[in-house]
């Protein structure tokens, strides 16, 4: 296994969390009351032994031995691992929470579910598989992007991002080179030089005029003007007005925003709830947020205390409860509470 | 090489299997209600190679003649054809040699007659091993509808199962029989003849391909289009390339990639297809990018993701497909009834 390969595999998976329907639902801090419907139910995480991918349960205890290649997280009920079978090439087995193989498909790279459909890379091609295993769009695709509210981004035959349904059918052509999945209903897309935002039938929802711009979270997207970062609703009024030299994305009622040196969080109202004090800051998700210290980073609480010392070269989001950690090339799991289910080992 | 050979030679036999038009389709592909285009009648064997010798197995996958051959044709009217040694012969489904190894090309049975080659000339042989026509023409093809075509120099004609020539050799080039007649390329350009060698439909068209299911393809100008039996264009020149219909399915090119339509003209596969091959039991080959699957005719879905260096027709519910060397059987779901083996 390439390592370079296996680490984008870990990193893109980190990517696709935020994607899970119900991830961005905003509540109360409280552990249970977090959990959203998409990920309360995870009930396997990949892990890494001897170069090895299996899967461990919530306690840490291995339950899919390390014979995987690659591995992905669950979504949706089924996670796909792969390795090489001589005669078939790389296989791809959806797994299923009990441990259990829903479906095989052979594929260069397969990807979790999102929307009840995944995409496979099939002989350099890309097509879309349902959670049978059977393909509903032909592998004949250029490029393709997962599920996002009932959208995937792909390039069919040409170079141009498209939108298709989960039919599908193509949607919406564009002919932008900078376009971003949908996200609470827009997406954000670039037309020379300006950012605007596009709806599901492809019209102009916000007409481009920011000078940078995020995805929506949470019914607000931050978008820059002139040297600084505000937010705005759906309807693209301002919110906040920008004030701020950088700005990430709402969630669970917070905002880490940079002001002088340092990040901080805000609230809805824009109003100081964490002080600054981090390097680094990203959105809460399950009542944690990931904050950089001194070049490492580790998870803050709603109220700004640490739940762990800052000792890790890379966090993903806590996703079931558990939040995957990396200390050199080891993967390791992370509770709420910063103690390990799983310590870091090759 | 001579598999080579005897395969594009013999191409034109794979009898069309003439089921239920387009609205006979279910939209389902329900591998329990397989609908009209799951016949199968599994076939008396399918050639297998292990460990470089040729053998059969069933259509459940199972060794039924041990490896013996050094290479085997697939069965057609229930013979084989084989290689033994440099000569090829043909067997039957016991792998019993029922026709002894005598020729340098052996082609597949239609109509009880198979063209094979001694030396540099091409005759046919019948089921019971007697030449029915002897060995006199430069290149034989199987029979279709009780003609064979034949060349003799630059010309092509046809002969029936008496080696008469029922159209002496005169035409630059020719399709095989089907519905009645037969493509041939005059001076002027492409018509179509009858058995008895009269012109059907003038034409003339730039090329012309078999018919099948009422319509054959027909280039007019630089796009082709199909015709009916009466010779009346049924759908407008606006291909770049044509096939017959084969279930109700015909493949053609649009800006270099290939798709299927329905005798009406509607797509079933849009054209982002970069091969593709003719329907048979409800499957067509077709490549993407480097590699092969199969569509379903029911839903233009693929069966699986492209896997294969080859693949071929479904034949008695398999199709034999190659994977890095190796000669393997797939059913009508994707599955390996033989893994794959060389």
């Amino acid at each position: 296994m390439n390592p370079l390969r296996l680490w984008a595999t870990v990193f893109c998976a980190a990517l696709l969390i935020p994607a899970l329907p119900g991830c961005d639902s905003a509540g109360p801090s409280g552990d249970d009351s977090l959990n959203p419907v998409g990920t309360a139910n995870i009930a396997l995480f990949p892990v890494e032994r001897d170069g090895d991918w299996g899967y461990m349960d919530p306690t840490g205890r291995l339950v899919i031995q390390p014979e995987y290649s690659e591995a992905f997280s669950f979504s949706e009920g089924l996670a796909p691992a792969s390795r090489w079978i001589s005669g078939r090439g790389t296989v791809w087995f959806y797994l299923r929470q009990n441990g259990s193989v829903a479906f095989e498909i052979v594929a260069h790279d397969a990807y979790p579910f999102h929307d009840g459909l995944a995409r496979v890379n099939a002989d350099g091609r890309w097509g879309f598989i349902d959670t049978t295993g059977t393909y509903v769009v032909n592998p004949f695709m250029n490029s393709a992007r997962d599920f996002s509210e009932g959208r995937a981004r792909v390039k069919t035959t040409g170079y141009r991002w498209s939108f298709m349904d989960t039919s599908g059918a193509v949607v919406i052509e564009t002919e932008f080179d900078e376009i971003e999945d949908f996200a609470d209903g827009l997406a954000l897309y670039e037309e020379d030089g300006r950012w605007g935002y596009l709806d599901p039938a492809g019209a102009v929802a916000i007409i481009p005029q920011f000078d940078e711009a995020r995805s929506f979270s949470d019914g607000r997207a931050a978008v820059k003007v002139g040297e600084s970062w505000g937010y705005i609703a759906t309807d693209g009024q301002f919110v906040i007005q920008p004030t701020f030299i950088s700005a990430g994305d709402y969630s669970e009622g917070l905002a880490p925003v940079r002001t002088e040196n340092a990040w901080e969080y805000v609230d809805e109202t824009g109003a100081r709830s964490i002080p600054p004090g981090f390097d680094g800051a990203r959105a809460f998700s399950e009542g944690r947020a990931a904050v950089e210290q001194n070049g490492s980073w580790t998870f803050i609480r709603p109220g700004g205390g640490t739940i762990r010392a800052a000792e890790f070269d890379e966090v993903w989001d806590f996703e079931g409860g558990l939040a995957r950690v990396r200390i050199d090339e080891r993967i390791g799991y992370l509770d709420l509470d910063g103690d390990y289910v799983w310590f870091p080992e090759n | 090489m001579y598999r080579l050979l005897t395969l594009a030679l013999c191409a034109g036999v794979l009898a069309p299997a003439f089921f239920g038009c387009d609205s006979a389709n279910p939209s389902g592909d329900d591998p329990n209600n397989p609908g009209p285009f799951l016949p199968a009648q599994a076939l008396p064997g399918y050639p297998v190679p292990i460990d470089s010798l040729w053998g059969f197995a069933d259509a459940e996958g199972r060794l039924t003649v041990e490896p013996q051959f050094d290479f085997a044709d697939g069965f057609y009217d229930n013979l084989a054809a084989v290689q033994q040694g440099l000569l090829w012969g043909y067997a039957d489904s016991t792998g019993a040699v029922v026709i002894s190894p005598q020729f340098d090309i052996a082609g597949r049975f239609a109509d009880g007659l198979a063209p094979v080659r001694s030396g540099d000339a091409w005759g046919y042989v019948r089921a019971n091993g007697n030449m029915a026509i002897q060995p006199t023409y430069d290149t034989a093809r199987s029979f279709s509808e009780e003609r064979a075509a034949v060349k003799t120099g630059f010309t092509w004609g046809f002969v029936d199962a008496t080696g008469a020539e029922a159209i002496p050799p005169q035409y630059a080039a020719v399709g095989d029989f089907s519905a009645g007649v037969a493509a041939v390329e005059t001076p002027e350009g492409w018509k179509y003849i009858g058995p008895g060698g009269g012109t059907q439909i003038a034409g003339p068209f730039a090329d012309a391909g078999e018919f099948s299911e009422g319509l054959a393809p027909v280039l007019i100008g630089e796009a082709w289009g199909y015709i009916d039996t009466s010779g009346n264009i049924v759908l407008n020149p606006i291909y770049e390339d044509a096939g017959s219909f084969h279930e109700g399915a015909a493949r053609i090119r649009v800006d270099e990639r290939w798709g299927y339509i329905t005798t009406s003209g509607d797509y079933i596969v849009e054209p982002k297809i970069a091969s593709a091959g003719d329907f048979s039991e409800g499957r067509a080959p077709v490549r993407f990018n480097n590699r092969w699957t199969y569509v379903k005719r029911s839903d233009g879905l693929v069966i699986g993701s492209p896997a294969f260096d080859s693949a071929g027709e479904f034949r008695g519910g398999l199709a034999q497909v190659s994977i890095d060397g190796s000669i393997g059987y797939i059913n009508v779901n994707g599955e390996y009834v033989w893994y794959p083996s060389n």
